[in-house]
Parts: C-alpha cells; sequence; structure tokens
C-alpha cells in the first residue's frame, strides 16, 4: 500500500459562468520515501489537487468525487477537526508558492515556527529547543530564530518555511513551486536541501512545478497533468527517457537546452477552457498528430508496468507517435 | 535562434558606467549602493547581446541606465554616437520612441482598466501620428504582428482576459508599435509558463530578424541566452565577470561564478535526482556593502588568498576573444596561452567538492 493513494479525484469551482471542474479524474500513489513530481501549465490542476489535498481548497472550490487516502486512512471522510488533528501538518504538511513572502513581517523567525507548537501547549523551553532543531535541519543557524524576515534572503526565507512544515514531523511534504521567485544558485541550494530530507529522514515528497527539467532533479515519478487530467505517468526514467504521450513530447522539446545547440521547439496554442464541454481528446487544439480516434477522447492506457500515457496512438492497435513529428522552430 | 551580425557597427556603446544609488540609513545619513560598477560594453547593429546574472546583480539598473531611465553616475552612454546623458527635449523624445523596453512582469505592467488596443496605442499618443485611423492601423499591425490575431477582437479585450503569454504578447505589441531600433528585454519569459516561453522567444527572434533591431536580453536563463543571443555577458554584483559569443560561453566557461551558474541549471534527465548539484553556499553580496576585491572571492572555490579578496580583477580579453574578470587568468599570462586555461589547479573540480555548505 502507497503511503498516499489518489483515485479519480475532482475538484470543481463555482465561477459566474458556471462550474469549472479543474481536476477530473486524477489517480496517482506516492510511496514512502519517494518524490512523485506533477508538472503542468497553468490552469493545470496541479495546485487544486494539493490543495484539496491539505483541505485548504477557496470557497468557491470542492472536492466533487474520488478518494484521497493517506497511510490508508480515507482523509475525505474525516470531520474538519479530525483532519486538522491527525492530517494537516501532521500526516502532511505543505510548503506554499511563494511562501516566503507569507511570513509575518513583524515576528521573529523563531516565534513563526514555533507558533503551532506553543498553541498545541508545548511548554517553551521545549519549543525553543525544537525550533532550534528544525532550522538546523534546513541548514540555518540556531539564531536565525532571533532575526525578522526582513534581514534573510529569498533562500533563507524559504528554508524557515520548509523547516515550519517539518515540525511535527509530517512522512508526505506537499511542495507548490518552491523555488520559483529563487535564483538558479539558490534554487540548486534548496533543491540539494530537499534531497537530503528525502534521502536521509525518508520524507515522501509531492513536487509540484511547471518545470520538467527541475523536476528531474528531485522526483522518482513524474505524472503529466494537462487540462484536469494526467496525460502521463511513469518513474522519472520512462517520462524522460521514453515519453509516450505528445504533450510531454512536445513539453520536453520546449525547454531550450544548455548543452545542445538544436534550437528548443514550441508548443504553440493555450489549453482548452475547461468550462466547456470538451468532447474528445484535450489536447487536439495543440497536438501535432491528430488523426480520427482523437475525437472521442482516450483513456489512461497502462503501456508497461507503471507507465500510464492518455493517446490514442500509443493504444494497442495504435499507430505510435511518429518521431518525426515536425517541432515547430523559427519561422 | 541566432544569427550573423554587422560587427562593425556599433549602435550602443557602454563606457565605463556605474550607476550608484544612496539609500538612506538614517535621519543624517545615506549610504551609496554601487548597482553597477565600470561596465563597459558595446552593442553592434541588429546584434543581441544577453546580460545574465541574478537579483541585485545589476542587470536591470543596466538595462535601464542605456535608455536613460537610471542615474549615470560615471562613465557614459553613446547611442548612434550621441551621449544619451546629454539628451534634452526633442532629441530626448527622438531617442525615446527609438529605443524601447519590454518589462517582466505582463501581470503588473498592464493597466487592468485599459484594453488591449488603448494599451498598445498609447505610445502613439505621445510619439506617433495624431490622425487617429493610422494610429488605428499601427494598433492593428503591431498586433497582427506579435501573433494576436485576428487583431480586431484582441482590441477589445481587458488584460485580464489573457493568458501570460498573450499579456506579454500585448508589451510586445506596445514596444514594436512605434518601430523601435533598439529593444531592452527584461526578464521578458520568466513569469510565463515554461511551454510557452520558447514561443515567445521565437516571436522576438522573428520580429528582430525583420528589421534591425539591436537588443539587450536581460535574464537569469542561460539556457534562454544561449539560444537567443549572439553574445552573453555575466554580471555579478554590478560589473561584468564574463563576456564570450554565447555558445562559446556556455560550452567555455572560464570565470568561476559561470562556472558555479551553469552547474545550477538542471537539464531533463533523471539521473539528477541521484546526486547532489554542485554548488557555490552563501549569497551574493549586498550591493551597499560589497566585499573588497573581487566581489565572488568570499564564495569562489578557487579563490588566491592575498590576490583576489584585494584587487578587483579588470576585464582582460584572452587569445580567443572570451574576455573574464578573474585573477586565475592574469593579464600578461594569457598571451602566450592559446586555451585561456586558468593559472590554478582546475576551477571546476575545485567547485565541485567545496560547495553544498548550505549558509542560504
Amino acid at each position: 500500500m502507497a503511503l498516499l493513494e489518489v483515485r479519480d479525484l475532482a475538484v470543481e469551482y463555482g465561477t459566474e459562468r458556471g462550474p469549472l471542474r479543474a481536476v477530473d479524474g486524477v489517480s496517482f500513489d506516492v510511496e514512502a520515501g519517494e518524490a512523485l513530481g506533477i508538472i503542468g501549465e497553468s490552469g493545470s490542476g496541479k495546485t487544486s489537487t494539493a490543495t484539496a489535498l491539505m483541505r485548504l481548497l477557496p470557497r468557491n472550490g470542492s472536492v466533487v468525487g474520488g478518494t484521497m487516502r493517506l497511510g490508508g486512512t480515507n482523509i475525505g471522510d474525516l470531520s474538519d477537526e479530525d483532519f486538522r488533528a491527525q492530517v494537516r501538518w501532521t500526516g502532511m504538511a505543505m510548503v506554499f508558492q511563494g511562501a516566503m513572502h507569507s511570513l509575518n513581517p513583524v515576528m521573529r523567525v523563531g516565534d513563526q515556527v514555533g507558533e503551532r507548537l506553543l498553541s498545541d501547549g508545548v511548554p517553551k523551553a521545549q519549543v525553543q529547543a525544537r525550533v532550534a532543531e528544525l532550522l538546523g535541519q534546513v541548514g540555518l543557524p540556531a539564531t536565525t530564530a532571533r532575526r525578522y524576515p526582513h534581514e534573510l534572503s529569498g533562500g533563507m526565507k524559504q528554508r524557515v518555511m520548509i523547516a515550519s512544515a517539518l515540525t511535527n514531523d509530517p512522512p508526505l511534504l506537499i511542495l507548490d513551486e518552491p523555488t520559483s521567485a529563487l535564483d538558479v544558485s539558490i534554487q540548486a541550494q534548496i533543491m540539494n536541501l530537499l534531497k537530503q530530507l528525502k534521502a536521509q529522514r525518508r520524507i515522501a515528497m509531492l513536487f509540484i512545478t511547471h518545470d520538467l527539467a527541475l523536476a528531474s532533479d528531485l522526483c522518482d515519478h513524474i505524472a503529466v497533468v494537462y487540462a484536469g487530467q494526467v496525460r502521463e505517468l511513469g518513474s522519472a526514467e520512462d517520462v524522460l527517457g521514453s515519453p509516450a504521450d505528445p504533450y510531454t513530447r512536445r513539453l520536453l522539446a520546449s525547454i531550450p537546452s544548455l548543452r545542445d545547440p538544436a534550437p528548443p521547439a514550441f508548443l504553440p496554442g493555450a489549453p482548452p477552457d475547461l468550462r466547456e464541454d470538451i468532447a474528445g481528446c484535450r489536447f487536439t487544439t495543440r497536438c501535432p498528430v491528430v488523426y480520427e480516434p482523437c475525437a472521442e477522447a482516450p483513456p489512461l492506457y497502462d503501456l508497461s508496468s507503471g507507465h500510464h500515457a492518455r493517446c490514442w496512438r500509443v493504444g494497442p492497435g495504435g499507430p505510435g507517435v511518429p518521431d518525426d513529428a515536425p517541432p515547430e522552430t523559427a519561422s | 535562434m541566432s544569427r550573423e551580425h554587422d560587427q562593425t557597427e556599433p549602435v550602443l556603446r557602454i563606457e565605463e558606467l556605474s550607476v550608484t544609488f544612496f539609500v538612506r540609513q538614517s535621519l543624517f545619513r545615506t549610504r551609496p549602493v554601487h548597482a553597477v560598477s565600470g561596465v563597459s560594453l558595446v552593442l553592434s547593429l541588429g546584434e543581441t547581446v544577453a546580460v545574465v546574472g541574478e537579483s541585485g546583480s545589476g542587470k536591470t539598473t543596466l538595462g535601464r541606465a542605456t535608455l536613460h531611465l537610471a542615474p549615470i553616475s560615471a562613465g557614459r552612454v553613446i547611442f548612434e554616437g550621441t551621449d544619451i546623458g546629454e539628451l534634452e527635449g526633442k532629441e530626448l523624445m527622438s531617442f525615446r520612441q527609438r529605443a524601447q523596453v519590454i518589462f517582466q512582469d505582463p501581470f503588473s505592467s498592464l493597466s487592468p482598466y485599459m484594453r488591449v488596443g488603448e494599451l498598445v496605442a498609447e505610445p502613439l499618443a505621445i510619439h506617433g501620428p495624431k490622425d487617429r485611423e493610422e494610429q488605428h492601423q499601427r494598433v492593428l499591425a503591431a498586433l497582427e504582428q506579435v501573433k494576436l490575431s485576428p487583431a480586431e477582437e484582441f482590441v477589445e479585450q481587458y488584460p485580464h482576459t489573457l493568458s501570460g503569454g498573450q499579456r506579454q504578447r500585448v508589451s510586445i505589441a506596445r514596444a514594436m508599435v512605434l518601430d523601435p531600433d533598439y529593444l531592452v528585454a527584461d526578464e521578458p519569459v520568466s513569469m510565463i509558463d515554461a511551454s510557452s516561453r520558447a514561443e515567445i522567444l521565437y516571436l522576438l527572434a522573428e520580429l528582430r530578424a525583420q528589421g534591425e533591431l539591436t537588443f539587450l536580453y536581460i535574464t537569469h536563463d542561460l539556457a534562454s541566452a544561449r539560444h537567443f543571443a549572439d553574445r552573453i555577458a555575466v554580471m555579478y554584483a554590478g560589473r561584468i565577470v564574463e563576456l564570450a559569443p554565447s555558445a562559446q560561453l556556455v560550452d567555455e566557461p572560464r570565470h568561476p561564478y559561470t562556472k558555479a551558474l551553469l552547474a545550477a541549471v538542471p537539464e531533463p534527465d533523471p539521473a539528477n535526482r541521484l546526486h547532489e548539484r554542485p554548488v557555490v553556499g552563501g549569497e551574493p553580496p549586498d550591493a551597499a556593502d560589497l566585499p573588497a576585491g573581487c566581489a565572488f572571492a568570499p564564495r569562489c572555490p578557487a579563490a588566491i588568498s592575498g590576490v583576489c579578496e584585494v584587487q578587483v580583477p579588470p576585464l582582460i580579453q584572452l587569445d580567443d576573444g572570451h574576455e573574464v574578470a578573474c585573477h586565475l587568468y592574469p593579464a600578461g599570462d594569457s598571451i602566450g596561452d592559446s586555451t585561456g586555461e586558468p593559472a590554478s589547479e582546475s576551477v571546476s573540480s575545485a567547485a565541485a567538492t567545496k560547495g553544498s555548505s548550505a549558509s542560504g
């Protein structure tokens, strides 16, 4: 049994122009001590998946289908009170996008990291010791506890947010674009820290990003999501080494390579509006290899053990995705 | 994406440029912040130079100074033979029309209360034709040029109805509607989804190919700079530390900082997760409190003690045209050394062993 099992998750938002199904039947597992990357563009449903797991969806959003099991417990069935006591921050903790801007500017860092422990009734001396320990785990000196957020750099603030998420020793960390506001060299430092936490403390991670290259720096498994659905799911080797879905292939080809002089290809167009009924495959509007069957929605095929893709071409009897699908280069 | 250009005709010549800001420290004291220090750079007609650096490196201030948008405290910026610091009145207006900028954030740089048509027409109201119909035609042409098509439909829309990529196209149309000769693009794709970045860069490359547009591409992303620019200048703490043709800079970096930056960039490879990335510890210095000597010395895995923390290394040219500001490449020694190898032992191996100490 996996640490986290998500099955057919569906999340809807009420909007002025009708319901928007941001997550539409997403399933994945996160094994203990492993990292799963959820890769997608803005609006693909990756952040909605995470906030649904943490029960932090905005007011107009709700889970309308599917199950979420953490360590065997169906966390969707818990009362809000039980969810707070057993799951949020304890069973899994989340580091938010741009989280370093969410530190309270007039509170010392140590007070913020220890706030949750104090409110749980832990004695002050113990809280201080724990805060020092947590700061140490993320590579910050214990004296950081006495400093104010404005005295810290962006990278240090993000370390503080990670320390804060580790407070209750959760077996699972959800990381939503944890490095997107940081410089490359600081990003590499934070990614190394996450690697250490994963390797040394066997913390499982759900890593949410739009950047496949960055995901490859941490993730054992990768789920590529598009328009609320999983397009491709498999080991990092499968998805990055032999991508099956045309969307994954295009996404990979669109990354400018540092070493390879071949220019990046690009993915024209934009994802579909999820408020409208979409017949057929959701990628057809941008796909370079559309053919007749695409008028109907393809299932998520199991290609080989654990490698899945949602494309008629790679299913049984399908013609395959031609390698020479012409990448769009400079016109 | 890069291509041949005419090397002979400099459009923009930056000479020993320094920009110093003064920030108030207390009621009676201000302290200087050296954002840009002694930068020299020449841009030929139709050339694209990428200025690569991290936050606080001075890259944005350098770009602004070339547009007469930052106070120049020393040195000069010469645009087609004229010192832009001396421009006034009509000449300054004419310069403003010919030199345009695209900002990083398409979400905050476009007024949410203006329609796309009004946003693109705004520069024309100041610099363009007075005739309404002619303005409208110019707006439509600019929108078509950035592939916001059909332009008649986009003209009526508000920015919030557009995707990040589309908004950035509107920003580009705003810059292009005046048909500029010099364009500063400050992180034009960093706020856009990875999947749409290449598309915007291709669009910029296409616009560049249509006219003789000289480009200063400011970015933190070495990979996009490699594909988009002819040359790359790497900045650290207000100075250019390395300058070379794009592929050469990426394939044969000389400065330890450039090497560290290159090592920090992940490429999509499942093997990445199996080992830690070699990184230099620490963070760039505060521009208000720069260390003496080379600003990178405190983090440098190859720093020569007694030299690097004492003297600022000048930007020198090696035999292959590669320019570097580092004491590992003494000015005199490089003459007989065509490979431009560092004077001390391999910098990259030193960078790999020292490193992941996490102070940031």
